[in-house]
């Protein structure tokens, strides 16, 4: 057993379809400038950044120890 | 500076995939030992990086990034992706092991707590080209907060990573 599909609504969005603008937003994609991913510079700029990043990292998670230090002190 | 064109996206042979997924996996492995050499230098010597779970996290991030551009029609996918699916996939899966923390000072209990989100929150912020001590220290812990405990969508750590990098670049 079938039920009919309305040949008016596939003709509205075979129509729908064909028309490129309202096609672009479904393949919308955003603007991309880089150059492909090179492990051997990726891994030589990890190092480089490195002392800054991990520095960083640090300070927070020091942030949360001192927090929790705050709190227990004033229980 | 980088972008992954035709990762796993079809035009690859089996061969050719597999040796993307390997030298990503070298590359985030000896990215490990240069942080590695920071935890030991701060007093956290037992950190490891196990392997298997390594490639089953670089692997899936490429099958994650084939399936968006699959569904997108992209045609390659920016240093913002890289870094915002790396730190999904690093921190679900979670490839770097930790020793026993119950008898070191707090800071370093934290750090070994967070180890994953860690790496990955500094690997993604240096992929991203962030200037990194310019990003306010309140929004790192909650960045650290949210790697550790949240559930991560690999294209919300994207935008988060652009964001930041366009509030704090990073001089080329």
């Amino acid at each position: 057993m079938t039920s009919t599909l309305n040949p008016a609504l596939i003709e509205e969005f075979a129509t729908l379809l064909s028309n490129e603008g309202i096609r672009d937003v479904s393949h919308w994609t955003l603007p991309n400038d880089d150059v492909p991913f090179d492990e051997e510079g990726a891994l030589a700029e990890f190092r480089a950044q490195l002392d800054g990043a991990f520095a960083v990292t640090t300070a927070a998670i020091d942030t949360i120890v001192s927090n929790k230090t705050v709190v227990a002190s004033e229980k | 500076m980088f972008d992954e064109r035709d990762d796993l996206a079809g035009p690859l042979s089996e061969a050719e995939e597999r040796a993307r997924i390997a030298r990503r996996c070298a590359y985030l492995y000896q990215a490990f030992e240069a942080y590695n050499s920071k935890l030991v230098a701060t007093g956290l010597s037992s950190a490891t990086m196990n392997k298997v779970l390594l490639l089953n996290a670089v692997e899936s991030y490429f099958l994650d990034i084939q399936r968006l551009k699959a569904f997108h029609g992209m045609e390659r996918a920016d240093r913002f992706k890289i870094a915002g699916y790396f730190l999904k996939w690093l921190c679900k899966i979670r490839p770097i092991q930790v020793g026993p923390l119950g008898n070191l000072p707090p800071n370093l209990q934290k750090r070994g707590i967070v180890v994953n989100a860690d790496f990955a929150l500094i690997h993604a912020l240096i992929v991203a080209k962030i200037n990194q001590p310019n990003v306010e220290p309140r929004l790192v812990m909650s960045l650290l907060y949210s790697a550790h405990y949240r559930e991560l969508d690999g294209g919300v750590m994207a935008v988060t990573m652009e964001s930041l990098a366009r509030a704090y670049p990073r001089a080329a």
